[in-house]
């Protein structure tokens, strides 16, 4: 019962504590600029963590199940770990996403098309994250999953990323003038 | 049901090579003023992605119908 409470606990602070990384960026002693541009790459940073550590444990498990990777015992384990990694998934998105929220309306006088698509990307995949994590309903739940795994979307966002990385390198050398 | 799936990759390269397109003549263009066609290779990525999501949203409600019919049509058998 103590050592439950004292875990909650530790969960409880891990996710506080999270939820202020975003705000390590205004230890930086730059400008406002310096401060919106670091918010961007926490945002790219926390997404990749999030969403590679998601896709290695999916494949380990497999891996497992196939009996490739370890015994039975391994697939357990592995199955037991789920939903803490899940957690870890969901709650580094969130402060990913609200880092580059933040991020877009510190710079949202430079909007450009392709920060625009990555808007619509990123809002549709929380959107569809969310739905599929709260909603109890089944078709919504069926919906929101067939939504939020679809390959297009997550090769559409690494895209849209690599391409507003590009064309804003160096305060947007390529689209200034747009 | 796999010509959805082409139908998307097709609109997926679009989006990407949109862009592609226009860095490519930005480079060209080298310290000249860039024209209009740049601008509308940009902005033909955004459309892209609109209808991109659409197509997404639209499978997936497509997929969800199909197998509440399927399940409907079970239950009556």
């Amino acid at each position: 019962m103590r050592i439950s409470s004292i875990q909650s606990y530790l969960k409880i602070s891990m996710i506080v504590t999270l939820v202020f990384v975003p705000a390590v960026v205004y230890a930086d002693e730059g400008d406002g600029f310096s401060i919106a541009a670091t918010l961007g790459w926490l945002a790219i940073g926390c997404g990749m963590v999030a969403n590679l550590s998601l896709v290695i444990f999916k494949m380990m498990k497999k891996m497992s199940i196939m009996k490739l990777v370890g015994d039975a015992g391994t697939s357990q384990n592995l199955t037991a770990m789920y939903k803490p990694v899940l957690n870890f998934h969901i709650m580094l998105n969130s402060v990913g996403f609200f880092a580059g929220l933040s991020h877009g309306f510190m710079l949202i006088r430079d909007l450009d098309y392709i920060s625009l698509s990555l808007v619509i990307v990123m809002t549709v995949s929380m959107i569809s994250g969310i739905i599929l994590r709260f909603t109890s309903g089944k078709n919504l739940k069926f919906f929101s999953r067939l939504v939020h795994g679809q390959a297009v979307l997550a090769a559409m966002l690494v895209t849209l990323v690599v391409l507003h990385v590009i064309t804003r390198w160096h305060h947007g050398i390529i689209m200034n003038f747009i | 049901m796999k010509i959805y799936s082409y139908v998307l990759m097709v609109l997926v390269i679009l989006a990407t090579s949109a862009p592609t397109l226009a860095i490519a003549q930005y480079e060209n263009e080298g310290d000249r003023q860039p024209d209009t066609m740049i601008l509308t290779i940009f902005s033909l990525t955004l459309y892209v992605t609109i209808f991109a999501i659409l197509g997404i949203v639209g499978y997936s409600v497509w997929k969800v119908f199909k197998i509440r019919r399927k399940a409907a049509k079970m239950k009556l058998v």
